[in-house]
């Protein structure tokens, strides 16, 4: 079944470029008041960029995809060309998305900046010379507005602006004046950015921006050399990005924020739909050290490794947190790793957004899970014990265990980045983390510990959240594996049409009528579908790559997917293994593509 | 024939029949559209080998309950022979995608065997933004 995450980022290509398209509009505006025919002009420039934008769209893809990408080209062009005649300026557009865009293949494709392209044609047959702008206060609100771009390919830009301020300070000519007249921020924030010009990384970005820049306005004062220099940025970009494919296998500390979509009022109580009586009778009665007490006398007493062992293995424990991985199997890495130093990390972070039964049960299992962890430790004598928890309040642990407040990113409670955080240690994706002395078990797989070893019970049942996303409410409930997931939902939230299943929102897809719970089953939603609207025009944004926790170059992957390229070779070489199929992918995506469904198709390539 | 009109899909399911073989994002749109708007949809397609990304039925005797409703996305020779297949099956409402696949001879018969029928894009009333303008413009409410 498709994957795909059920929420996405708010932000589109087309509201970046409707965005880009107001400040651009705010640039026009000292021109407008000295020549209101400019307007007409303006107007008639970007109808012609849209029209093109449209046909060449029908052409290409058979529908009209969005077109205010030709429209922003356009009213670059408008920007820069205030003086010359009405008919230059549109043969000008009509270069820039022929020549610039739509004979590489359209939007994304593109090997040169369009309105780069059409601006070398008008300037090859007119005059036009810096300044571009004439100094004017209310450029401000411009300039102000055209500094957030900058976000999009921060190294190359800031690199941009310091070689041109560099250059005018050399030249003795720096001061406020010449920064807007010369237009510093315009093309550092407004044409450098473009995701086609300039390339993602850094360092090269940055060395390409602050070549460029200076060259601008230090070897000659006409636009020709400042467009030049953008366009050799252009090409050394294209080749960096086609070229570079080896990526360095380390584990990136992600940014990514999702905020939970789910309130947390129903994380106090459970739903039992398993028609079993909950054994949670450790009332809040005692001080904490007595109870303490109680339990370890009451339960470790008694119980040999090799049972507590053979019972997991018998009742056939698994990893709750997804994987399904069989627990004994785990544990019994641990103890055949040759490390001295062992180390146990309990995983309650619940770092998908959807989550909530992990918090539940920290707070209101949290006997059987001591004594679950006192079982483990009557196995493997580990250094230390740690919980990673994202939320610190009211948890009842005794001292020996160590409690973690992991940073609010996503994917925090993935095993590599959680070892990470806790321990400040790197694990490679093909490394496993047991075979190192690292235990990381998730918090309902140790309750599940207790039941097969405390109750010597299989185990069949499990904790999961169930959502209604709709009303951004969740409950966390008790059901039995081989359930079906309508039956569950239907008890929950009456009357759902669309019912998604997964290990977590981020990786959820659709249910039908007889999909079950199965082992890899954490959460179960009502909602809306996602729009993914699959655009063919990428931008090139590179939100997919700098948001993968895996550092892969998800859109060249997806690329390849798309032309029926990617075979075993060119997989491996892009390291696709790597995935954790988190979702971040298809979350950030601005063109509204389910990326990481690509990642999967690409591992599936290796497999063949 | 009328134009489609909100209550014609009073019953909240439907058979989609027709729905792409190549998961194209057309007949996804449609189906998440239906969807989003509390509709049961059942996907239909008779083509062999084909791979879904979502439930797809193959024939009508798999389909965990018969519809009263359908909408049809097919062209024009199939959605004549589909006509006939889905009256046999007690189906008395057609939503009929577009004129060019419903020609005068589909609608007679639809008639003649007392079939509510209705045509219009269904994101024209389901579907969001600019596909709601499109339904404003072509008289669909």
């Amino acid at each position: 079944m498709l994957r795909f995450p059920l929420i996405r980022t708010k932000w589109s290509n087309e509201h970046v470029m409707a965005a880009l398209f107001v400040v651009l509009v705010l640039y026009h505006i000292p021109q407008w008041i000295v020549n209101p025919v400019g307007i007409v002009h303006f107007l008639l420039l970007i109808a012609t960029g849209a029209f093109l934008d449209a046909i060449f769209s029908m052409i290409r893809y058979k529908r009209i995809w969005c077109c205010v990408s030709g429209v922003v080209t356009a009213a670059i062009l408008s920007v820069m060309t205030g003086y010359v005649p009405l008919w230059g300026r549109i043969i000008g557009v009509v270069v820039a998305l022929v020549l610039g865009k739509y004979i590489f293949g359209g939007t994304g494709k593109n090997i040169v900046n369009p309105a780069v392209t059409g601006l070398l044609f008008i300037i090859l047959v007119f005059e036009v010379s810096f300044p571009i702008f004439e100094s004017s206060y209310l450029l401000i609100p411009a300039i102000l507005l055209s500094l957030p771009f900058l976000r999009i390919r921060p190294y190359a830009g800031i690199g941009y602006m310091l070689g041109m301020v560099a250059a005018l300070l050399i030249n003795n000519s720096l001061s406020m004046n010449h920064l807007i007249s010369y237009g510093v921020i315009f093309f550092s924030c407004i044409l450098l950015t473009d995701p086609v010009s300039v390339t993602k990384h850094p360092t090269i970005g940055a060395f390409l921006g602050l070549a460029a820049g200076f060259a601008a306005l230090f070897f000659s004062k006409v636009p020709t050399v400042a467009l030049c220099g953008i366009l050799a940025v252009n090409l050394i970009s294209y080749g960096v990005e086609t070229f570079m494919i080896k990526e360095k296998n380390k584990a990136l500390r992600n940014t990514l924020r999702i905020p939970k979509v789910v309130v947390g009022t129903e994380r106090i109580s459970c739903l039992d739909l398993t028609g079993e009586v909950m054994n949670n009778d450790f009332t809040d009665t005692k001080s904490g050290k007595e109870k303490e007490k109680n339990i370890k006398d009451s339960v470790c007493t008694g119980y040999s490794s090799e049972l507590i062992l053979s019972r997991i293995k018998a009742n056939e424990v698994y990893g709750m947190g997804g994987a399904a991985f069989s627990t004994y199997q785990k544990i019994i890495s641990v103890i055949q790793s040759k490390t001295n130093e062992k180390y146990m990390i309990i995983n309650g972070v619940e770092c998908d957004p959807g989550l909530v039964h992990d918090f539940y049960l920290l707070r209101h299992h949290n006997k059987e899970i001591i004594q679950g962890i006192d079982f483990i430790l009557s196995c493997i004598p580990f250094m230390t014990v740690h919980l990673a928890v994202k939320d610190v309040g009211n948890l009842e642990y005794p001292e020996y265990v160590q409690i973690h407040k992991i940073p609010d990113f996503y994917p925090a409670g993935a095993e590599r980045f959680l070892i990470q955080e806790v321990l400040s240690q790197n694990i490679a994706y093909n490394q496993k983390p047991a075979e190192s002395g690292i235990l990381v078990l998730n918090a309902q797989t140790i309750l599940s510990v207790y039941e097969a070893v405390a109750l010597n019970k299989k185990i069949q049942t499990r904790f999961l959240t169930v959502a209604n996303l709709k009303e951004a409410s969740a409950k966390v409930v008790k059901v039995k594996l081989g359930m079906k997931v309508h039956k569950v939902i239907e008890e929950v939230f009456p009357g759902s049409v669309n019912v998604f299943v997964g290990g977590g929102l981020m990786q959820s897809y659709l249910a039908d009528e007889d999909t079950l719970i199965g082992k890899d089953v954490n959460f179960i939603a009502t909602g809306e579908f996602p729009n993914y609207k699959e655009s063919p025009q990428c931008l090139r944004c590179g939100n997919c790559s700098k948001n993968c926790p895996a550092g892969l170059k998800v859109d060249k992957i997806a690329d390849l997917v798309d032309r029926r390229k990617m075979e075993a070779k060119n997989a491996r070489k892009l390291q696709v293994m790597k995935c954790i199929s988190c979702g971040s992918c298809s979350y950030s995506c601005l063109a509204g593509r389910n990326l990481s469904s690509k990642v999967v198709a690409a591992k599936e390539a290796i497999q063949v | 024939m009328k134009k489609l009109y909100t209550g014609f899909l009073a019953d909240n399911e439907l058979l989609f029949v027709g729905y792409s073989s190549r998961n194209n994002q057309y007949s996804k749109s449609i189906y998440q559209a239906f969807s989003n708007n509390g509709i049961k949809v059942y996907p239909y397609n008779t083509k062999e080998n084909a791979s879904y990304d979502i439930k797809v039925y193959k024939t009508l005797e798999e389909l965990p309950k018969m519809p009263k409703a359908a909408f049809i996305l097919l062209s024009r020779e199939n959605t004549a022979k589909a006509v006939k297949q889905l009256a046999d099956k007690g189906i008395n409402k057609i939503l009929f995608h577009s004129a060019k696949t419903a020609d005068p001879a589909v609608i007679e018969e639809c008639e003649k065997r007392g079939i509510e029928t209705a045509i219009g894009c269904p994101l024209m009333l389901y579907g969001k933004g600019l596909h709601r303008f499109h339904g404003f413009l072509a008289g669909v409410k």
